[in-house]
């Protein structure tokens, strides 16, 4: 029987695979590599399931660095979205580049990102029609719902991280013919584009290794003598015979290496670790790595590696939630740059900050800015609470939705405009759209200018709040389900809608909040505002209505009736996403 | 005997036995703390003008650098601050465990000899500033190494 190859051993137990089963895998698939060892894991674990164990490490892992993503875009379109503050932050990072040698406690906070706008070619407004104002008259629970509602979101862990990274690797280094080491040191030179790669190694194999700085004949079993028998570290004399050199033959006696490579998994310095002699480029390889380090320091170094996937690989992206250990790629963006990560964190795949879709990360920028300048003077508009327009008693708003009852005269109204709420029925446009023309035409451009900002600041801010109680719905929503799960025979997947309703609420509340930011940036008087104002109008309401629903007390709920809005709501702001995504605004 | 013990006495004999020119050992009675000073190369901006520099090595030593400030009155370089803290690459990140307390002040000497302008480092009032409120060690600071020929 071949020889169990111990790095794949190490490989796979570093993915947390039981040791045995790893042993056993790389056994029965011949030891060729990683790949066929892996799917025979996979077929060993589907016949023996009990025997899987999931010894996955312990060891508190250190957070995941989380680096502003840089998206390259020369071109910036000239749509009233670029904007001031962006040119004074440049300004200022520039400064600092121009200090030579200058230290700062810098914390980089250079989110500039430079999104591709929408073209804003006008399109004919076809879609008006069959948008928003379609039947939803008698449409019952399918299973459509979950899915469009979000993706099936499978975050990728620990695990999954370091089985992409081998299997690339793996790739590379079968279909070239080269060591694996060689193999990842072209994969993260190119940024884990696999078929980037690919192309140039058929295209120019020799330009490829000299960009990459690798000798494609750097055969891992070479071995080097060190030059002389005095370490350079410690200056004791040690025996030649077992004694480790890498190409540049710098001579370490076997401890120094071991303290050397130590310290720095100790650091996490692991991008590149280099040998220690004096400005030497020799990187130290994995055969080295796992000579001098014991076995915990080893799995811990193949974990840095694997980040190196993640963090070099502009189509992977770390969840930027405190404590997440997991990545997100791009096929899991939802809704225009959104994802959400399987520990329910929500994001914004390019800039890492909240998921803030449909406003792009530049307008996010330039909103925050604005309302850090503008929010301290203005603050008394946004207060908490607002008096009655009917009787005057001061009402704080406690919920999500914006239908509110006065308690002590039971009048109905709405948070946002005040107005009443039996018109809202049919009239809920004032609250949504700001109407230039009915600003006071005597007043300036500056407190017009303020005032459109309000208006849409002001609803902005409202479903922010009602997001902020998001995490109370979601209690009073498992209260609920629990009591329903005890009070009769329904079984959990029966009360599903309601986590399911809640969620949609969530990223309904969401959308909304940013579609204001979105609008802000729109011009006036386009046409393309209109439509999308109506459309967010619409989706304004079905959120309401569908947030009115779960509030209601239990004996109310109506399962048929919420599963339903849920649906309508999907597709409501799927709706608005597509007005944003036919590039006509 | 640690690694930094072993390697600090060495380099200590060696440093008594064979000491370069214009380099002077001061006082080294803790092993851990040394005291050096050096003198500017003839025909340099800072001929005949003496510094005592401060070395704290780390339980890290080698494998990390030791911390270098100099004492008293700093020499007027766009690469020491007037904190006495020095901006030099292989005092943080291209520090290697093959490099000495030697090799470093060498690097000093060379890196005074080459400087054509007697001045300050352009943030050295707002980085001593900062400094002074908690005098943080120059291990602490994150150095940006732009330039490294003066
Ligand atoms: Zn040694
Ligand atoms: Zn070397
Ligand atoms: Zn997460
Ligand atoms: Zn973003
Ligand atoms: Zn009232
Ligand atoms: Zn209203």
């Amino acid at each position: 029987m071949s020889e169990i190859n111990s790095i794949f051993l190490e490989q796979l137990i570093g993915m947390g695979f039981d040791p045995q089963l790893a042993q056993n895998a790389l056994e029965i698939s011949g030891n060729s590599d990683l790949e066929s060892a892996l799917s025979m894991i996979e077929i060993l674990q589907e016949s023996f399931v009990a025997q899987e164990q999931n010894t996955f490490e312990t060891q508190k892992p250190t957070s995941p660095t989380k680096q502003p993503s840089k998206v390259e875009s020369d071109e910036q379109t000239d749509t009233e979205t670029s904007n001031e503050s962006i040119t004074e932050d440049s300004i200022s990072e520039n400064e600092l580049e121009i200090t030579k040698r200058s230290k700062i406690q810098k914390d980089s906070d250079d989110e500039k990102d430079t999104e591709d706008e929408k073209d804003t070619e006008d399109e004919s407004n076809s879609n008006f029609e069959d948008n928003p104002n379609e039947n939803f008259g008698e449409i019952g629970f399918d299973l459509e719902m979950s899915q469009d509602s979000k993706a099936p979101v499978k975050s990728l862990d620990k695990k999954t991280i370091m089985k992409q990274q081998a299997r690339k690797i793996d790739n590379i280094a079968e279909l070239f013919q080269i060591n694996r080491n060689v193999a990842g040191v072209l994969l993260r030179h190119f940024r884990w584009n696999e078929q980037k790669l690919q192309e140039q190694m058929v295209t120019d194999k020799n330009k490829v290794y000299k960009e990459a700085k690798v000798n494609p004949s750097d055969v891992i079993t070479q071995k080097y003598t060190p030059l002389s028998n005095v370490c350079e570290i410690c200056y004791d004399e040690f025996d030649l015979k077992d004694a480790f050199a890498l190409k540049c033959r710098h001579s370490f006696c076997p401890s120094c290496w071991k303290e050397h490579l130590s310290t720095k998994i100790k650091d996490g310095d692991v991008s590149k670790i280099k040998c220690p002699g004096f400005k030497c480029n020799e990187i130290v390889d994995e055969q080295a790595m796992k000579r001098f380090l014991d076995k915990k320091q080893f799995q811990k170094y193949l974990w840095f590696v694997a980040k190196s996937f993640v963090e070099d690989n502009p189509d992977v992206k770390w969840c930027p939630a405190p404590g997440c250990e997991k990545a997100v790629d791009e096929s899991m963006i939802t809704r225009g740059t959104n994802v959400q990560c399987s520990c329910g964190h929500r994001f914004c795949f390019k800039c890492g900050q909240e998921a803030h879709s449909p406003a792009t990360c530049e307008q996010l920028v330039s909103w925050k800015k604005k309302c850090k300048d503008d929010s301290e003077t203005y603050n008394w508009l946004l207060t908490n609470t607002k008096p009655c327009p009917k009787c005057g008693s001061v009402i704080e708003k406690n919920g999500g939705c914006n239908h509110m009852t006065c308690r002590k005269c039971r009048h109905e109204f709405c948070w946002v405009c005040l107005g009443d709420w039996n018109l809202h029925g049919t009239n809920y446009y004032s609250c949504t759209r700001y109407d230039p023309k009915k600003a006071d035409p005597s007043v300036d451009n500056s407190k017009k200018a303020l005032e459109r900002y309000l208006h849409y600041f002001h609803r902005f801010q409202n479903h922010q709040k009602s997001l902020q109680f998001e995490q109370e719905l979601r209690k009073k929503v498992k209260a609920k389900s629990d009591q329903m799960l005890k009070s009769s025979t329904v079984s959990y997947i029966d009360v599903e809608f309601m986590r399911e309703a809640t969620n949609v609420v969530c990223e309904c509340r969401a959308t909304l909040m940013f579609s204001y930011v979105f609008a802000y940036y729109l011009q006036d008087n386009s046409k393309g505002k209109a439509l999308f104002e109506f459309v967010q109008e619409d989706l304004e309401k079905t959120t309401e209505d569908l947030s009115e629903l779960l509030e209601r007390p239990i004996e109310k709920i109506d399962k048929a009736q919420v599963v339903n809005m849920t649906r309508i709501a999907n597709k409501k702001i799927n709706g608005l996403y597509d007005r944003v995504d036919s590039g006509m605004i | 005997m640690s690694l930094r013990e072993k390697r600090l006495m060495s380099e200590l004999k060696s440093l008594t036995q064979k000491t370069p020119d214009l380099i002077k050992i001061v006082k080294t009675e803790n092993l851990m703390t040394w005291l050096i000073e050096i003198t500017g190369a003839e025909k340099t901006l800072y001929e005949d003008e003496t510094y005592t520099l401060q070395f704290r090595f780390d339980t890290e030593y080698p494998l990390k650098p030791p911390e270098v400030v100099f004492l008293q009155e700093s020499p007027v370089h766009p690469h020491i601050y007037s904190n006495g803290h020095i901006c030099l690459d292989i005092l943080d990140e291209s520090w290697t465990p093959a490099l000495t307390v030697e090799s470093v002040l060498l690097s000093l000497i060379s890196m005074m000899s080459s400087c054509k302008k007697k001045e300050r480092p352009p943030d050295d009032s707002s980085y001593v500033r900062a400094w002074k409120k908690n005098k943080f060690s120059p291990k602490k600071t994150k150095w940006f190494f732009h330039d490294n020929k003066v």
